[in-house]
């Protein structure tokens, strides 16, 4: 057996895991196309649904691990995997298509904790360490390469995105190649019979916390488009932004403008090139105007007409969220370096930097800022969730951690669904919804949380010093 | 067994990248791969992935020049132009946005026993993850080659191959072709080209290269090189390349309709190098015989002077109106010390277009940076510089319709690019 590969091996599962649900979302739209009379909110079913199956079968997976060899799971998931998720391809309505997607989930579900929990049954120490955070790298480049390759696919055919996931044949060949039979079963026999998973209150604790990093971390994905495009109002026009109604018609039918909207906009000190389309989005209420890089939206309100600008177009946030990526793959390629310089202060360290992610977007007033500060969010959403990973293997024994990753990264999972909630309730709190008291609010919120966090620890080890002392 | 299996499951992945290559050379990213020759065969498989940012930059200093004859034009853009630039009002029309994308880059190198090397690498690129759109999503193949010794002084290479000689880190250049010749940025230079090298460097003597590069639409031949390398001594290195490139009759016919036969031009380039790791500098020369058609490489890194370059009329002048001299210098800083071992080049190159042409300057510089801060993990910041003269106002055209008027242009351009790299690149990244 080469050793060499085990890492390979085992990061090989980590690649199919987190963004397999969303790799076919560069074909969405001609999903939408493919199936006419289809919602919109209902084209997304496509993407949620096996991230909402997956959460059962996490679960059952960590149950599975107590009587069945994890590669024999990792067979069944990937082989569901593979079936499904090219399935998908062949579905000739949508309701099949939704079906084969929720089948999916169980796949994913069941391949989602063994990636770590291998992690924690071949590696120690240090090694874990490293492992755990080049799984966490593993997982963000999964989806950069699904989704890459998946949208090179869909500029073909919605059908053959689906082909994005026969890369799980090469994790079928790295496990058979190179990923030892043991470990056994977890659940060993003893004279007494089968000996019991138990589960240590603790793990719901740091269930919890990862739950709560998913729901902050979360809110980047959800508010970023909304703030990018419609950020502030600029001015209120009592005059016509068209020179007749035909005008006006004319711009809805080709989605361009006259010198009149031009000038229009010069008046108030705004200056559109001749590159500026238009568009409306609801009749009669609202409508787009949308420059090189930069949009306005029109609202009527009351009898005016209220221009707001925002920082850049949704293209813009677009690009932000996907440069995210990369910046989580960096925090786990140094996680362990991190790790072995700042120890238990790495989440607290982590929090900070998301904190100050958040602040600095509640004041950004330009694309390079937001871009440097999803950069900041992207980084410390990396460095948050392995260390709580990390911290399994100390509260359950050997043979209940599978079950213990499940339930942490179910958490994770159910935070996604969370953080709107949690949201709306913060921002209701203190009567303020504007985005920038959003991230104003979570910078505070995410800097409390890792200060309390800090002086826990210290009171902590004081007191753990004060027992050893008087031990001795 | 086993061993058998793994090597068909590595050719399969190689299939697998293969399939459905793009075929367009003329789409490559700027950012890319380098090749240091002096590395052979070590298998290797790998991603690298890349956060890339193309900043554009428009002096704000820039006055527009109105000039003497085109006052209807200058009347219609004046108040367009008051906020910005001559040059950016043009970028405008143009379309040209800064850009920024996610570039994955993935390679399997395989040495198959006992002389044959395979290199596969291909570039996908996203530029927005959740827009449900394919639109956003491009690959290319940068590298698909197959190389076969014969002994240790003879090799054959085929495919689409990547070369570079020159010790340039932005131009990359190497006179093969019209649309190969000057590749801007951190751009591989790629042809498909079926090659023959002769390395006699253990006589003391130079690596010989000869090839052809084929055209696949109507199967033909369009560039037939030549060239030669050579280690002067070890601090100093030089090449000289040839080239004889076929003009097709449907790409001259817009600038002249009279022509009826495909006509041929020869390119030269020479380059003369310094490198004792610490310094790298280089001065370099080439130009056209017997070309007819737009000027070349005037444009910069974003080819804002699309459609109107100057004309070379004459095939006779076209030596002295293609000359392009150029300049570089590069230190590494990391092997100055080791406190700045994260520093890992620092480099600036210059160049000159129309140096002998009267009717038109264009300057391009290029400064770079590299720094590793992790192994394997680095930052890269470059920038190039365009700054382009015409001796009198011009009327610049846009989808053949003039929508400037002026004689000069000047913009910027601001790479940005952070990357992780996983495996050993048998080829320098």
């Amino acid at each position: 057996m080469d050793n060499k590969m085990l890492k390979p091996a085992i990061l090989s599962v980590s690649l199919l895991t987190i963004m397999a649900s969303s790799a076919v979302s560069p074909a969405l739209n001609e999903i939408k196309n493919a199936f006419p009379g289809t919602l919109q909110s209902d084209v997304k079913l496509v993407l949620t649904l096996p991230a909402l199956i997956m959460i059962p079968f996490s679960l059952l997976s960590g149950w599975f691990a107590s009587y069945f060899s994890k590669k024999k799971i990792l067979y069944t998931g990937l082989v569901i995997y593979i079936i499904c998720g090219l399935g998908g391809g062949f579905a000739q309505t949508f309701t099949q298509l939704l079906v084969i997607r929720g089948l999916l989930g169980i796949a994913i579900g069941l391949l989602m904790p063994l990636s770590s929990s291998l992690i924690f049954d071949f590696f120690e120490g240090p090694a874990r360490n490293k492992m755990m955070g080049l799984s966490g790298s593993t997982n963000q480049l999964g989806g950069m390469l699904f989704l890459s390759v998946a949208g090179i696919l869909a500029s073909y055919s919605w059908r053959y995105t689906f082909g994005v996931y026969l890369l799980a044949i090469v994790t079928i060949l790295f496990i058979t190649f190179w990923l030892p039979s043991d470990p056994k079963p977890q659940v060993t026999k003893t004279t007494k019979g089968k000996e019991k998973v138990k589960l240590n209150f603790r793990i719901f604790g740091i269930a919890f916390l990862a739950m709560m990093s998913m729901v902050v971390f979360f809110v980047i994905s959800t508010d970023l488009a909304l703030f990018v495009e419609n950020e502030r109002p600029v001015f209120s026009s009592a005059s016509k932004l068209f020179s007749s109604q035909e005008e006006l018609q004319t711009a809805l039918n080709t989605g361009k403008i006259t010198d009149y909207t031009i000038q229009s906009f010069n008046n108030e000190g705004i200056s559109l090139s001749d590159q500026t389309t238009f568009k409306e989005i609801e009749k009669g209420k609202q409508w787009k105007f949308t420059d090189i890089e930069k949009e306005y939206t029109i609202k009527k309100e009351d009898d005016k007409l209220v221009v707001y600008s925002g920082i850049g177009t949704s293209r813009i946030a677009g690009y932000a969220l996907s440069l995210m990526g990369l910046p989580a793959v960096i925090a786990g390629f140094i996680l362990a370096f991190l790790l072995s310089k700042m120890k238990n202060y790495l989440m607290p360290f982590a929090a900070g930097v998301m904190a100050f992610g958040y602040y600095l977007l509640s004041i950004s007033n330009s694309t390079p800022f937001i871009f440097l500060s999803v950069l900041f969010i992207g980084f410390a959403g990396g460095l948050l969730s392995p260390p709580l990973l990390l911290m399994i293997p100390k509260v359950l024994a050997p043979n209940a951690r599978t079950l213990g990753i499940a339930i942490v990264s179910s958490f994770i999972l159910f935070g996604q669904f969370v953080s709107p909630i949690f949201m709306r309730g913060a921002t209701s709190l203190f009567g303020n919804e504007t985005f920038r008291f959003r991230f104003q609010f979570l910078a505070v919120f995410i800097l409390s949380a890792a200060v309390v966090g800090l002086i826990g620890m210290i009171i902590h080890q004081k007191i753990n010093k004060k027992e050893n002392v008087q031990k001795i | 067994m086993y061993k058998k299996f793994k090597i068909t499951f590595i050719l399969f992945v190689i299939a697998c990248l293969q399939l459905s290559a793009q075929e367009a050379t003329q789409n490559l990213t700027f950012q890319g791969f380098d090749v240091d020759t002096s590395k052979v065969n070590a298998p290797s498989f790998g991603i690298q992935v890349s956060n890339d940012a193309n900043i554009l930059n428009f002096p704000k200093g820039e006055t527009f020049n109105p000039g003497l004859y085109n006052n209807s034009l200058y009347n219609s853009q004046i108040d367009k132009l008051k906020n910005i630039s001559s040059s950016e009002y043009l970028a405008n029309n143009l379309g040209w946005k800064s850009s920024f994308w996610i570039r994955t880059d993935l390679w399997v190198n395989v040495a198959l026993p006992h002389k044959t090397n395979i290199y596969t690498l291909i570039a996908l690129r996203a530029m927005n993850m959740d827009s449900g759109s394919p639109d956003d999503f491009s690959y290319t193949l940068l590298n698909m080659e197959v190389e076969h010794y014969f002994d240790k002084h003879f090799k054959v290479r085929f495919g689409r191959l990547i070369n570079k000689l020159s010790a340039s880190q932005f131009y990359g250049r190497i006179a093969l072709g019209a649309s190969d010749a000057h590749v801007f940025g951190r751009t591989p230079f790629v042809c498909d080209a079926l090659e023959f090298d002769m390395n006699f460097k253990d006589k003391g003597l130079p690596v010989f290269m000869v090839g052809v590069k084929p055209q696949f639409n109507e199967f033909d031949f369009n560039t037939f090189y030549l060239g030669a390398h050579t280690n002067l001594s070890p601090l100093f290195r030089t090449y000289l390349l040839y080239s004889l490139n076929k003009q097709q009759v449907a790409d001259l016919t817009p600038y002249f309709p009279y022509l009826k036969n495909e006509r041929y031009y020869g390119a030269i380039e020479a380059e003369f190098a310094f490198d004792n790791k610490t310094v790298v500098s280089f001065i370099n020369i080439g130009t056209n015989m017997n070309y007819i058609g737009p000027a070349l490489h005037y444009s910069g890194a974003r080819d804002i002077l699309k459609r109107n370059e100057p004309l070379i009329i004459a095939p006779n002048s076209s030596i002295k109106e293609t000359l392009l001299p150029s300049a570089g210098v590069a230190v590494r800083p990391c092997l100055l010390t080791p406190k700045l071992s994260f520093f890992k080049r620092a480099g600036l190159e210059c160049e000159i277009n129309g140096l002998l042409d009267s009717r038109i300057k264009s300057y391009n510089a290029y400064l770079n940076l590299k720094f590793e801060f992790f192994k394997n993990l680095n930052f890269e910041y470059g920038y190039n510089l365009n700054i382009t003269n015409y001796n009198q106002n011009n009327t610049f055209y846009v989808s053949g319709k003039p929508v400037l008027y002026t004689d000069k242009l000047s913009y910027g351009v601001n790479y940005l690019r952070l990357c992780v790299i996983f495996g050993k690149p048998s080829r320098q990244m």
